[in-house]
């Protein structure tokens, strides 16, 4: 079973997304960005779902660090927020993420369906 | 010798003292405008400082939006991931009566307007602080349209209404906009056309004019009443609707139009309505054909 890393803090949307993604996939959790980050640079994953306001460090500076080291600058990330901001998207697009998924714009089935997508996508070159 | 008291001497004694009493007038004048330099100084700083100040204030309210919008939605996503896995997975497996069933219905459809009012909250905040820009590329029109009209299809499914896009014998060139604010304008129109429509559905058409490509949305609603169709466009502004049979539907959040027209005029468009009462409304909003190379 292909593995997903869930890089979220608040414990309701890890047993939410767990409970959606188990049947197709492994999911492994980090509650904060620091944990987030050794999991990146450290495992192998088919995705990596990101959230944006982490303790410790937040999603983007995570992803920076990430994208500095081998296994960071091939990782397969889509962004999981409830955060709408353009601007910040925009930061997140320049390092390569596969899709942006706006928690309370998915149902479970329009969600899975673009995780799907997103761990099947070929990774921009950055 | 000269005589202190001739007249010459008086005239130039009198000289004399008139122009020191000038001078004196002069130093209390140099005086007074000292003064209100600096008082015109003091009220400058004190109105940059309250400038300041607004500014600074303008900028905790923006991040307040943004802040309290996220956290708004957090909840609010997963009572929207909660209530669609009880109505679609539970209820099929346990077996739920179609009372609860219409209940969790109503409470999914009051949870996605949730959603929508802080995302219309968000966007305003954002309109009215200059901070929307469009990323203007090339958009297919046609393709946009069709695609809102499906993602709105369980609105007008459940009202029993058709939604048609009418598609021109000739290809439509593409407009020079942006993507996602295009599909934001097909949703929030299409929708308000499906809440005030009545039995005859909805009809989406386009009208190639050459520098620019209008498209059409007709309802065959109530109507508006004419004094009405100036506010339309207006933040929280809601037509009376009271004679739709469809009223219990059409709470929305009033801020649809407002942020349509503000997106449509930002990729270099126009927003307009004509209404016939009893026969219903056509929204028609223009943008600029993509220049060819």
């Amino acid at each position: 079973m292909k593995r997903i890393l869930l890089i979220e803090d608040e414990a309701d949307f890890q047993e939410l997304y767990r409970e959606i993604l188990s049947p197709s996939f492994e999911v492994d959790v980090a509650h904060d960005g620091e944990e987030g980050l050794a999991k990146i640079t450290g495992g192998e994953y088919a995705l990596v779902l990101l959230d944006v306001m982490l303790p410790k460090i937040d999603g983007l500076a995570l992803l920076k660090e990430a994208r500095k080291t081998e296994k960071g600058k091939r990782a397969k990330v889509a962004l999981l927020t409830n955060y709408r901001s353009e601007e910040i998207w925009k930061q997140f697009r320049e390092l390569g993420v596969a899709d942006i998924l706006v928690k309370s714009d998915l149902l479970p089935d329009q969600f899975l369906q673009r995780v799907e997508k997103a761990q099947g996508s070929e990774l921009e070159r950055l | 010798m000269t005589d202190d008291s001739s007249p010459k001497t008086d005239i130039l004694e009198t000289t004399r003292e008139m122009l020191h009493r000038a001078e004196q007038e002069i130093i209390a004048g140099e005086s007074m405008l000292d003064q209100i330099n600096r008082e015109l100084y003091k009220k400058n700083v004190e109105l940059k400082k309250a400038n300041d100040e607004l500014k600074q204030l303008d900028a905790m309210k923006d991040q307040l939006i943004a802040v309290a919008s996220h956290e708004l939605r957090t909840p609010a996503s997963e009572v929207k991931n909660y209530l669609w896995m009880v109505l679609n997975k539970d209820a099929a497996k346990e077996g739920i009566g179609d009372l609860e069933k219409g209940h969790l219905q109503k409470a999914f459809q009051a949870n996605e307007r949730l959603i929508k009012l802080v995302n219309n909250i968000l966007d305003v905040s954002r309109i009215q602080g200059g901070k929307v820009q469009a990323d203007l590329k090339a958009v297919d029109l046609l393709k946009a349209a069709k695609q809102v009209v499906e993602e709105t299809a369980p609105l007008w499914q459940q009202r029993d209404l058709k939604v048609e896009v009418m598609e021109s014998a000739t290809p439509l060139p593409p407009v020079l906009a942006d993507q996602e604010k295009v599909l934001e304008v097909f949703t929030n129109l299409i929708s308000n056309a499906i809440k005030f429509s009545e039995k005859q559905g909805v009809v989406i058409s386009f009208e190639d004019l050459g520098e620019e490509v209008v498209t059409h949305i007709e309802d065959h609603g109530q109507g508006i009443e004419e004094e009405e169709i100036p506010h339309l466009f207006q933040r929280f502004y809601r037509a009376d609707h009271s004679l739709s049979s469809s009223n219990e539907q059409t709470g929305g959040t009033g801020l649809g139009l407002y942020i349509s027209k503000s997106y449509v005029e930002l990729m270099g468009g126009r927003v307009w309505v004509t209404s016939k009462r009893s026969k219903g409304s056509i929204f028609s909003f223009s943008l600029p054909v993509l220049e060819k190379a």
